[in-house]
Order: C-alpha cells, then structure tokens, then sequence
C-alpha cells in the first residue's frame, strides 16, 4: 500500500509514468514509451534508504577519508568529515535496518536523484562549481557544497560512463529536480525511471 | 568577497558556501562578571589588518573553521 508521497513532481513532457510500490513508496520504474539513448537520464531515487553515521572511527572503518566515497555493491558510502559517513543504500533492502544507533535515517528526509550517462559530468557542472573530476585520485568523489543556494551532496561515481547522485532536502526537491532539468536542456536529458538507471548500474558500476 | 577559505574537510571553497562566525576571542571563565561577558559578546577589535576569525562551512561538511584574514585585502595566510 502506497503511504507515502513522491519527493518530486514530474513535468508532463516525461511520458507516462508506470509506478510501482516499494515499501510505501510510489516509485516509477519506467514511463510506457521507452526511453531511448540520451545525453543524461535523471532518476528520481528519493525511496532509497539514506542515513548519517556518526561515531568515533567510523571514517576508518569504512576506509574512507573526507571527500572520499565507495561503492560497496549495494551502497554508496561517503566521507563528508572526519567521524561521519553518508549512506546511499541503493540495492539494500527498502525497509531501512540500521546496524546501531550511531546511524541517524534520513530516508524521508531527502531527495537522492541519479544523473548518469555521457553527458552527466557537463550537466554536473552546470550545477556545481567545485571540481567534481579532480585529476589526483580516480576513486569515488564526495562533495558537500551549494547549488542555486540549496545545500547538496553530490559522489561523483567515476565508472566508466559517467555516472552522479546529488542529494538535497526533501523540502528543495522539487527546485533542484527542476535546477537539474533546465541545466540538462541542450545536453539530451531525459527523465527515467528506476529500471534505466539500474540497467546502466550493472553495466558500469562494478 | 574575492577570496577562497581551505576547509580542511572540503578543501578551498567560495566564501559563500560560509557565514562568518567573527572574531576568534576567548571566551570568559565561569566566573567572569557581567561586565567581561558584556564585553565578550558585544565589542570587538574591528582591526584593519590580519585577525583570527571563525567560518562555519553550512553549504559543506559543517564544521567550524578558523581562518586567518587580512579584513582589508582579504588576504588569507596560514598562522
Ligand atoms: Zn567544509
């Protein structure tokens, strides 16, 4: 049963939406034209669970230091500071189970937004104006920083076709869904659902 | 504001991703009278020239950093 509402408002040009339910969370898993190629496909991923980790140790125990993050096979895991960590649970199952208390769920509390394929990093940088392609290391990217005056988070997933999640609070999800559709205009974005960008995860995230 | 602060999470980063947090000061003790907290809060040095001051990066990781800048050219040099 769906009992909870989706975090962002998808224009009419996106196609007709085939939803699914997931947890409470009514979730769209494709549109019932296909897709199709495109320069940057943006996935809303707001269902997905999503937590803060705060304890002594627990950037070593991931093996991870600020600014950077992991792939896991199921989540994405960054450093924003010394002693916290972000999780992006993207293959776990729905129903956020923690390990302790030292994790905080945030789950309702932001919008996760997948933006992969080859023209994603272009698009990035319409929205971003830190370095997200930084030449001194190749692992996975975390950055913590504005866009049109809304905090985000963005890892920067360095597979082989370029591949993003940004993050922000549920409350802007609406402003930054549409920030990433205009910055996406000349660059061949389409919206699409969850079974596009779990395609392009297999095929590119090992 | 044409300068960049190094948070030593994020690395260097505009300065409108901070609020400014003022003056590094030194807070009074537990027994300090009105006075010295009146003076603590509510006065500063407002000097022209370099002072240690407090950045909180709220568009980054969230932490408090102190900053050493000249409040004429905005130079910013390590201690
Ligand atoms: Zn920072």
């Amino acid at each position: 049963m769906i009992t909870r509402a989706r975090a962002v408002q998808l224009p009419s040009w996106a196609g007709k939406p085939v939803e699914a339910e997931l947890g409470g969370w009514p979730v769209v898993t494709h549109f019932e034209a296909a897709t199709g190629a495109c320069g940057v496909g943006l996935t809303d991923l707001s269902h997905r669970p999503k937590a803060i980790a705060q304890a002594q140790g627990i950037d070593t125990h991931f093996a991870l230091t600020p600014g950077r993050a992991k792939w896991d096979g199921q989540s994405l895991i960054a450093c924003p500071k010394p002693a916290h960590a972000i999780i992006f649970d993207l293959n776990g199952a729905i129903e956020p189970q923690w390990p302790d208390s030292t994790y905080t769920d945030m789950t309702e509390g932001w919008v996760l937004l997948g933006i992969w394929g080859p023209e994603a990093l272009g698009m990035m940088q319409r929205l971003i104006t830190v370095d997200l392609e930084p030449r001194t290391f190749n692992e996975p990217l975390y950055v913590a920083t504005g866009s049109h005056g809304i905090r985000v988070q963005v890892i920067n997933l360095r597979t082989q076709s370029p591949g993003f999640i940004i993050a922000c609070a549920r409350s802007h999800g609406q402003n930054l869904f549409e920030a990433c559709l205009r910055a996406g205009t000349q660059l061949n974005l389409k919206i699409t659902g969850t079974d596009d960008f779990y395609g392009w995860l297999a095929n590119d995230c090992k | 504001m044409a300068f960049l602060i190094d948070c030593p999470n994020c690395g260097r980063r505009n300065p409108y991703e901070f609020r400014f947090g003022g003056e590094c000061k030194e807070a009074p003790g537990p027994d300090a009278d009105l006075n010295t907290w009146c003076e603590y809060l509510y006065f500063n040095e407002n000097m022209s020239g370099f002072q240690q001051e407090w950045w909180y990066h709220n568009m980054g990781c969230g932490d408090w950093v102190k900053v050493r800048r000249n409040t004429v050219t905005h130079e910013i040099t390590e201690d």
